[in-house]
This record gives C-alpha cells, structure tokens and sequence, in this order.
C-alpha cells in the first residue's frame, strides 16, 4: 500500500507542477537561454574576419600570406594615406592599417590585441625575408631558415584543461539544483504542515509515502528542469561530434552521484520543513543543511584533487559534488568510486528513516518550532 | 445497552503527555452506529488530540483505540474519514481533482474515485465550481470541499473536528442535515465542539472533556433530565438583587433576555412572581440546563472561551 500512495503522492506532484505556469516558464526559459549558448555563435559573425588595410604598394608580398591564413578571414583594402589609414582605425572602418616603407608601420588601436600579432609577425618575417634576399641570401635557405628556427609547441595532457572545465561546469550544476530543491522540498512540507494538508493525509498515508513521494516528485521536476537546459548542448555536441573525451562517462556517473545527493539532501530538508510552525521559519532550520552544501561546494572547487578531496569523496554528505569533480578530471580509482557509490546508497537508505521518523513525529506538533530533543525518546 | 450489535468506534483510557502537560488522562469515547456523538468541550480540552489518535496520526502514551470490538488496523481506517479543524487541503489544486486524489489514497479506483467525487459535490451544492482551484472559494465552500474530501470513499465512520467554527446559519443548518443523513444512513459519527449550545439540538450523545479528562458523558436528554438544576427563563434583564431571599441566582443577564438558576425544590412560580413586581415579562419557561450549563455545574467553570 506505501508504494501506491507513494506513487500517488509523487503523481499529484508531477501533475500539479505541470500545471503552473511558473514551471514552464523556468524550463522554457532555461531551455532557450541553453538554446541561445548553442545557437549564437553560430550565427552571429564570429570575432575572427579582420580588415587590414595597406598603404603603398606591397612589396612583400603581405596580401597573399594574409588571406593564405586559414584560421583569420582577413579582408584587404587598400588607402591613400597614413592619414587616411589612421582615420578608418580610428573609426574602426578598418582594424589596422599597414603603412609600406622601410621600416613598414602598423596603425592600430589596441596594441594588445592578437591581429595586431600576427601581423606584425607576418610583417616582420616577409620584411627581413626580402632584406636579407636582397643582400644575397637565397631567398629559399632564409624561408627555410625561418621555418626552422620557430619553436614548435607540445601540449602535454591535452585534455588537462577540458577536463577542469566539465568539471567546474558540472559542479555549479549539481551545488544549483540540490541547493535548490533541498529549500524548495523544505518549504513545501512546511505548507503543508501548516496548512494541516499533512494532517488529513497522514490519517491514510504512512509518513514515509508523504516524504518521499514529495522528494521523488520535486526531484524529478528539477532534473526535468536542469535535462531542458542540458539538452540544446548534448545535441549541439552529439551532432558536432567534437565531444570532449570521456564526458558521456563522467555524465552518467554523475547522474548516479546526483539521485544519491538529492535523495539524502531533500529528506534531510522534509524531515527538517517538518519542524517549523509557520512556513517563514523554513530559512532557519534549513540553514545548516545548506552551510554544509555551500562547503561542500568549495571544497569540491578548490580541494578534489588533494588528500582533503579523497576524504571527502568518501563523505555522503560532499560526495555528490566531490566524486563527480573527481570523476571529471580523472582522478580517483574504480574501488574509490564502488565504495563512494555504496556509503552514499547506504547512508540515504538509513538517513530517509530518520527524516521519516523526524517527520511523523513533528508534523502534528504544531504551534512551536520543534527542537530535536522534542523527538526524541518516543 | 451493554452488548450493542455495532460497536463502531471505542476509545479506551486514551493518554497523552506532550513535555510537562497531560493534555488527555484516561479518556474513553463511544462512537455507535446510529447516534451523532458530540465531544465537547473548551478549546485546548484535548478534543483534536483524541480525533488525532483514533486515527493514528498520534501513537497515545496508553490507551486503545477498537472498531467494532477489536483493535483498528490500518485497514479499518481507511474505511473512515477525518475532516481536520481549519483548512487541511492542497489550495491551488481543483476541487474535483483534489476529491479524486484523496478518494484515490484510500484504495479508490479512477473511475469509482471521479463517480463519487462528482456526486458528492452535486449533493454538497458545489458542481458548479469542481474546476476551481480551492482557493478562489469563500471559507464556506472551502468547508464543504472539506467535508466531501473525508466523505468521498464513503466512510464507515466520520470524524469531524470542530466542522461548526466559523459558520454562518445557513452553513450550520446545511451541515447539520449532511450529519444526520450520515447518521441515519447507518454510518457512524462523531463531530467536536466547543460551542456547546450550538450543536445541543444535534447531538444524540456526548462526551465532554475539560483539561484532558471526561467531566461528562452520556444521552443528551438523559444528561439534562436527570440534572437537578433548572432554569427559568425570562425575555427581559434581571437585577440580581431583585432574587434576594430566593433560592435561585442570576445565570446569565442581558436586554434579550436572562436565565435564573433553580436550587432543586424551588417553586419557580414563585421567582417568577418575584421577577414580574419588577418588570413586565411576556415569555418565559423552565428549562432543564442547557449543555454548556451542564458543563459550567461539572466543572465550576465557564465552557465558552472566546475564539
């Protein structure tokens, strides 16, 4: 019978949720600003078409190594004059301007920036090229010479960084939803408290079906919530095919640490939601729990690799957000994950019968917030 | 009266200790077929304790509760229906919806659920508005959508806690037929209270508690006959002093009328000869006590506390 009402209880959730307007509105909006993530860059012009404009003729060949660039699309215009060349910088008609001569002078306006690099690289290369050409070197040996002389860049551990930013992405995630639905399983128990729906329902529900039936309902109108926003970038990837390694692994794995966190947060919060007398006092009793996510949240960010982040990815209480993080930088071992996973399933398991027992036990005392002492020995 | 065939409901020796307060000691209530039963008494008597541990929202400290002679199961009690004092509904779902739901919770299918639902709310006067959300209802509709969600999987038993708080006549009357159809129907009932005249004309039977215990119990009539107190009521204001050397007292006073409490063997013809040397008077009668007259003699104390 508890699985029924159970299931009752989370299907008047779902259907009420789908109901209200307020739902859809924050999945529609998510879902579009995920959307608009994927689709902008895209669309809009990317930063990377220049227009360089030239001033006297050019002698070295600059138009042909610019437009054989194949990651800038640059774009040459040719101008009277410095002056000239100087006003459309200015006006930003141009984004820099080339003056021919010995020595060649660039017009810009931010020196800084990575245009002005490579051509002042490509300027430079062309220029002594054709001096020292001029000076009797064979034009090939200096090409040769050039080409030779750049150091080439290695970059080891390719992934390193990628890595570090599924992860970064991945926590804020996790930390948003189980923060928010912890409070928002909090309040609606303490509405229903207050409100005396608890009362008429315990008369035929067990608690246990009322609490977790609103855990199960709330969470999975979350996750529904945070699958919209997630869904524009999985298919913006699964289409693109530029996946970065590993990420449907650490994905799933995380999926698993998620319904472990948010089962022993949110019962935590409705055995907690359970205690206050008017829904105003939820902030209050909740508040440790969500200290104790906060914490966990910037621990996970600044400790997962370190012997501090190996302790807690065996805590149930950061494992959700540290064993993910760890997971996703490729940290930790297959054993550390099994006995996570188990400690975690384990401490919901014992965790949701002392949130049930805290609930049944305060949700008729009404009047006062209730104190642990006042459930205890009975 | 010893060996009813239907028991019904039975509490035993009901206990209950919140902290340092004993807020039930050793009650015992009787909830037979056929009878309305009243539990009566102040606010903060224990009345809502008790109707919370007959439907085992609360584990009592000691005591039983039996349906139809053998300790209630879960089972039995989903054969029962509780109306809670004040709201105790989901107020933005729809009336209809939220009747199903709770018909649903008591082991209900959709279809039976829907059925029952829909003819409850044509008998309670609320078809019209099953597609409101319950909170675009006035506090008089939201008690009937109160009253159909313990009454729509057709309960054996209802339970009402303080279902008369803040109703107009209209309302009062309305819910008093609903009760004595459930009633004469065959099921079983109890309702609490604690504005005792209010509901005297209703009750059959009562159980009135004062400070957890039982002050008073039994056959409404039985109770008022067998007081030795009457009263004489007159239609205009008394002057206490006017009763001086009489066996009787002014009970209450007032410009609409008074009642003059009676010692046993008082000759009531004489007081209200008394009575007209002062005024005129133009209606009058003796009356056995009222119940919260009765309640005031059990426990020398006023029964109504204002709200």
């Amino acid at each position: 019978m508890s699985a029924r009402t159970t299931a009752l209880v989370v299907e008047r959730e779902l259907r009420e949720a789908a109901r209200r307007k307020s739902v859809w509105g924050l999945v529609g909006l998510i879902f579009l600003g995920s959307l608009a993530l994927v689709v902008l860059p895209e669309v809009i012009p990317s930063d990377d078409s220049a227009t360089v404009a030239l001033v006297g003729d050019d002698t070295i060949g600059l138009t042909d190594e610019l437009e054989a660039l194949t990651d800038r699309d640059i774009e040459i215009e040719q101008l009277a004059d410095r002056d000239v060349a100087a006003t459309a910088v200015t006006d930003g008609d141009v984004d820099l301007a080339v003056v021919m001569g010995e020595p060649p002078v660039l017009v810009v306006d931010d020196e800084t920036s990575s245009l002005v690099t490579i051509v002042r690289e490509i300027v430079t290369t062309l220029a002594a090229t054709q001096a020292m050409a001029e000076a009797g070197i064979d034009p090939a040996a200096v090409a040769d010479a050039f080409t030779t002389a750049a150091p080439t860049v290695e970059l080891v551990d390719v992934e390193r960084e990628s890595r570090r930013g599924v992860a970064f992405v991945l926590t804020v995630g996790l930390y948003l939803v189980i923060i928010l639905l912890t409070s928002q399983v909090a309040s609606a128990v303490a509405v229903e408290k207050s409100n005396r729906v608890s009362e008429v329902l315990l008369a035929i529900v067990p608690p246990r079906s009322m609490l977790y039936g609103k855990v199960i309902g709330v969470a999975c109108i979350g996750v529904a919530t945070l699958l919209a926003g997630i869904a524009p970038v999985a298919v913006r990837y699964a289409v693109g095919g530029d996946l970065p390694d590993q990420l449907l692994g650490t994905l799933a794995a995380s999926g698993l640490w998620l319904v472990g966190g948010l089962a022993l947060y949110l019962t935590l919060a409705g055995g907690l939601g359970a205690m206050v007398a008017r829904q105003e006092e939820v902030g209050a009793v909740v508040t440790p729990l969500t200290m104790l996510l906060v914490a966990g949240y910037l621990a996970t960010l600044t400790a997962s690799d370190s012997a501090v982040g190996v302790v807690l990815a065996y805590v149930p209480l950061t494992s959700p957000l540290v064993e993910p993080y760890r997971i996703a930088i490729g940290e930790g071992s297959w054993p550390e994950y099994v006995i996570s996973l188990a400690i975690l399933a384990v401490s919901v398991v014992l965790v949701g019968r002392l949130a049930a027992a805290v609930f049944r036990r305060a949700i008729v005392r009404t009047g006062r917030r209730l104190r642990f002492r006042d459930l205890l020995g009975r | 009266m010893l060996e009813r065939m239907d028991p019904g409901l039975q509490v035993r020796r009901a206990t209950q200790r919140f902290d340092e307060r004993q807020v039930l000691d050793g009650v015992e209530l009787d909830v037979p077929a056929d009878r309305v039963v009243g539990l009566l008494g102040p606010n903060g008597a224990g009345k809502t304790t008790l109707m919370r541990i007959v439907f085992g929202v609360l584990e009592p400290d000691a005591g039983e509760v039996l349906w139809q002679g053998r300790p209630a199961t879960a089972d039995d009690r989903r054969r029962w229906g509780y109306m809670p004092q004040e709201r105790g509904l989901h107020r933005e779902m729809r009336v209809h919806d939220h009747l199903v739901w709770i018909a649903r919770l008591y082991g209900l299918r959709r279809p039976e659920a829907a059925a029952s639902a829909t003819d409850l709310l044509e008998r309670l006067g609320l078809a019209d508005r099953a597609n409101d959300p319950i909170r675009d209802l006035s506090g008089g509709m939201a008690q009937r959508v109160q009253l159909a969600a313990a009454m729509v999987h057709r309960p054996e038993l209802l339970v009402l806690d303080e279902p008369f708080a803040g109703l107009d006549p209209v309302a009062v009357e309305f819910l008093s037929t609903v009760i004595r159809d459930h009633v004469d129907g065959g099921g079983h009932l109890v309702f609490s209270s604690h504005q005792l005249d209010l509901v005297q004309h209703l009750c059959e039977s009562i159980v009135m508690i004062h400070e957890g215990h039982v002050v008073l119990r039994g056959e409404v009539r039985e109770l008022r006959a067998a007081s030795p107190d009457r009263y004489l009521r007159v239609d205009r204001a008394v002057d206490p002093a006017w009763l001086d050397g009489l066996d009787a007292s002014v009970a209450t006073t007032g410009e609409s009328g008074s009642r003059l409490l009676l010692r046993p063997g008082v000759d009531a013809a004489a007081v209200l000869d008394t009575v007209r040397r002062h005024v005129d008077v133009a209606d009058f009668a003796v009356e056995a006590p009222s119940l919260s007259e009765l309640f005031i003699a059990a426990t020398g104390r006023r029964a109504t506390v204002p709200a």
